[in-house]
């Protein structure tokens, strides 16, 4: 019988990680998954994930597993003006300090794991490097197909005339 | 390898959620899939209309370069595109706001102006989602433009409602809001009415209200107040402007029982009984400027901003007290001539805004420090922070002389100099610039058991991780002294 309060994870290239339960458990899929198998061995498959990816998330959720509390609870009035002036961590801005790819596998996999503080730093990296940008500048930093025809683009331009310039 | 326009749909919009309007527009604008997403928040919240010229130079020199579209341009540009799908746009839009010129300048022919107001009473019953709508200036509409105030009306999820300069579109503004369907939390009504505004059209919103304003030139009925759905029980939030109120046997306490915040502006009572003070027990905050009735319960943050008449708080007992400059000559006066001292009680004190932006800041603060302690708050205070407002101007950027550059001996020097020569009883020193990126704060404490050679106090700068709980500290020793 192995530590009640430890299992296994196994990334989608056979990769094992044996982590707290605990830290687990800021995944909403994962916890419910925990619930729904009760005391159990078995190692709990993470079909979508790779090691490297699964290993950063790992070192998300080990670092930020105090403040899970604190990041629950419903929205209030002004939660959207206060999301985008909120400002990242030294800590989490660290931590996607990574090649563009391994960012949004992250991100990814942690909105399929549901683990909503990793989203939502990720997205305020993200949404921090598009701030300021022109089309063009965002479509060179990401690598954006551009796939408009310039008669298309001139449309988009003239439809959204109301919008310019803000 | 993953791309940005290939994320998931849910992750692309918690990414937009970060993003203003505008940001959302230039992501829009580079990739078809992205376009069909972020034009969405574009749609969130619209802004039209022609911006209010900067009074900066080189601001305004930009604005008038740069070649944007009239806002009756803006308007029409706006309708068309939601017109084209009302289907797929008209749902996304929550917050509407249409400021100068939207509905055209005195330039425009009249089928033009008519065609705009056409337009926005086309789209506006296809706003279903729509929560919050500002019309600035009211007084701009047509006589003919009015069945706007129709489709305003017919709107059903209004939760803010803002017209301002109602001027001439009084009665159609008393109309809309006996009728509408939306039950708003916050009512915005300003501008010079013609005639006096009574409470009356605010009456089918009694139970919902949270958030008020009313200003100019309005007028408070006497007779409004007769039962229990003439007061607004919900109200948390009052902001009264430029108002003269005829009320004899009742006051703002009677109709806002449940107010914490009020913000009197120029408040006149043409009250039959000469007793004008008021007792508002819910009050928490209060923000004085200009004349206002006396209120005598105590409040906890009490800020004046200009043109104050001390008398509103002859009694009071505030915990915070804030002061703009300009009112430090009028708290000199009176309480010289021996009477009673309203700030008896006070024992922290916050000079907002006190901080000259210029240089050469010494000789512009000392006076007014020195004034401030020839009242009884000499021997009383046990905090003083003087402090600079965050501001920008028209360019965006911070503007005044920046305090990091003084060098900490300046400020150990006139923290000494407040503690010793001016306020016998202080305790904490704290000089605070907010107008810079980075504020700095420069906080001192007496050592109460030293004194230099010369007798003099002896100061330490309080730790800059300190400087957060000392703030707190400090209000809380104002509650306890209440």
């Amino acid at each position: 019988m192995g530590d009640s309060n430890r299992l296994t994870l196994v990334a989608s290239d056979g990769g094992k990680f044996v982590v707290d339960k605990e830290v687990v458990q800021m995944s909403v899929l994962l916890k419910n998954m925990i619930e729904d198998l009760g005391e159990t061995d078995e190692s709990i498959p993470i079909p979508n994930v790779t090691s490297p990816v699964l290993t950063k998330v790992i070192e998300f959720c080990e670092n930020h597993r105090t403040d899970a509390a604190r990041t629950d609870g419903p929205n209030v009035d002004g939660d959207d003006a206060r999301m985008r002036t909120a400002v990242v961590s030294d800590w989490d801005r660290q931590f996607f300090d990574v090649d563009q790819d391994l960012m949004f596998e992250i991100i990814v996999a942690a909105n399929y794991l549901d683990i909503k503080s990793l989203v939502d730093v990720g997205c305020k990296v993200v949404a921090d490097m598009i701030k300021g940008k022109s089309p063009q500048e965002i479509r060179d930093l990401f690598d954006i197909v551009n796939d408009f025809s310039p008669e298309e683009e001139a449309a988009l331009r003239k439809e959204n005339e109301w919008a310019n310039d803000r | 390898m993953l791309c940005l326009s290939e994320l998931p749909h849910d992750v692309l919009e918690a990414i937009l959620e970060q993003l203003t309007p505008q940001e959302a527009l230039q992501l829009s604008r580079t990739n078809k899939r992205l376009n069909s997403i972020a034009i969405f928040h574009v749609l969130h919240d619209v802004t039209l209309g022609e911006e209010l010229e900067p009074s900066d130079p080189q601001a305004l020199s930009d604005h008038r370069t740069r070649t944007r579209l009239s806002g009756r341009e803006q308007l029409v540009s706006f309708a068309t595109f939601v017109l084209s799908n009302t289907a797929l746009y008209a749902h996304h839009i929550r917050s509407l706001v249409l400021t100068l010129h939207i509905f055209g300048h005195s330039a425009d022919s009249i089928a033009e102006v008519r065609s705009t107001s056409t337009l926005l009473v086309q789209v506006l019953p296809h706003v279903r989602e729509l929560r919050r709508l500002r019309i600035l200036h009211a007084d701009h509409l047509r006589p003919r433009d009015e069945d706007i105030f129709d489709a305003i009306a017919a709107l059903e999820k209004l939760d803010y409602l803002h017209i301002g300069n109602v001027g001439q579109k009084y009665e159609c503004c008393v109309a809309l809001l006996s009728r509408m369907r939306s039950s708003p939390s916050e009512i915005v009504l300003d501008g010079f009415a013609a005639r006096a505004l009574t409470l009356e059209p605010f009456r089918p919103h009694h139970n919902t209200l949270r958030r008020v304003t009313i200003g100019g030139a309005i007028m408070i009925d006497p007779n409004f107040v007769g039962g229990p759905c003439d007061t607004f029980p919900r109200v948390e939030s009052v902001h009264i402007k430029d108002t003269i109120m005829h009320m004899p046997s009742v006051d703002l306490s009677t109709l806002f029982p449940k107010a914490r915040h009020a913000t009197l502006h120029n408040v006149h009572s043409r009250s039959a009984t000469s007793d004008r003070r008021m007792r508002w027990a819910s009050l928490d905050s209060l923000t004085v400027t200009g004349a206002s009735p006396m209120i005598v319960t105590p409040v906890r943050n009490v800020t004046f901003l200009r043109y104050p008449v001390r008398q509103s708080l002859a009694s009071m007992r505030p915990v915070v007290l804030s002061y703009a400059p300009a009112t430090l000559d009028l708290v000199r006066y009176g309480d010289r001539e021996g009477k009673p001292a309203w700030c008896a009680s006070l024992r922290y004190l916050h000079l907002y805004d006190a901080l000259p932006t210029d240089t050469f800041w010494e000789p512009k603060l000392l006076p007014q420090l020195k004034d401030l302690a020839s009242t009884p708050l000499r021997h009383t205070l046990k905090a003083l922070c003087v402090s600079r407002r965050p501001q920008a101007n028209a360019t965006g950027q911070p503007g005044g002389h920046d305090l990091s550059e003084s060098t900490p001996v300046l400020w150990a020097w006139l923290a000494r100099m407040v503690m010793t020569e001016y306020f016998t009883q202080l305790e904490y020193a704290g000089f605070v610039d907010a107008s810079q990126p980075e504020p700095v704060a420069y906080w001192y404490r007496r050592i109460h058991a030293d004194t230099d050679i010369a007798g003099d106090a002896v100061l330490e700068k309080v730790p800059q991780s300190e400087v957060p709980d000392l703030t707190r500290m400090l209000e809380n020793l104002q509650r306890e002294e209440a």
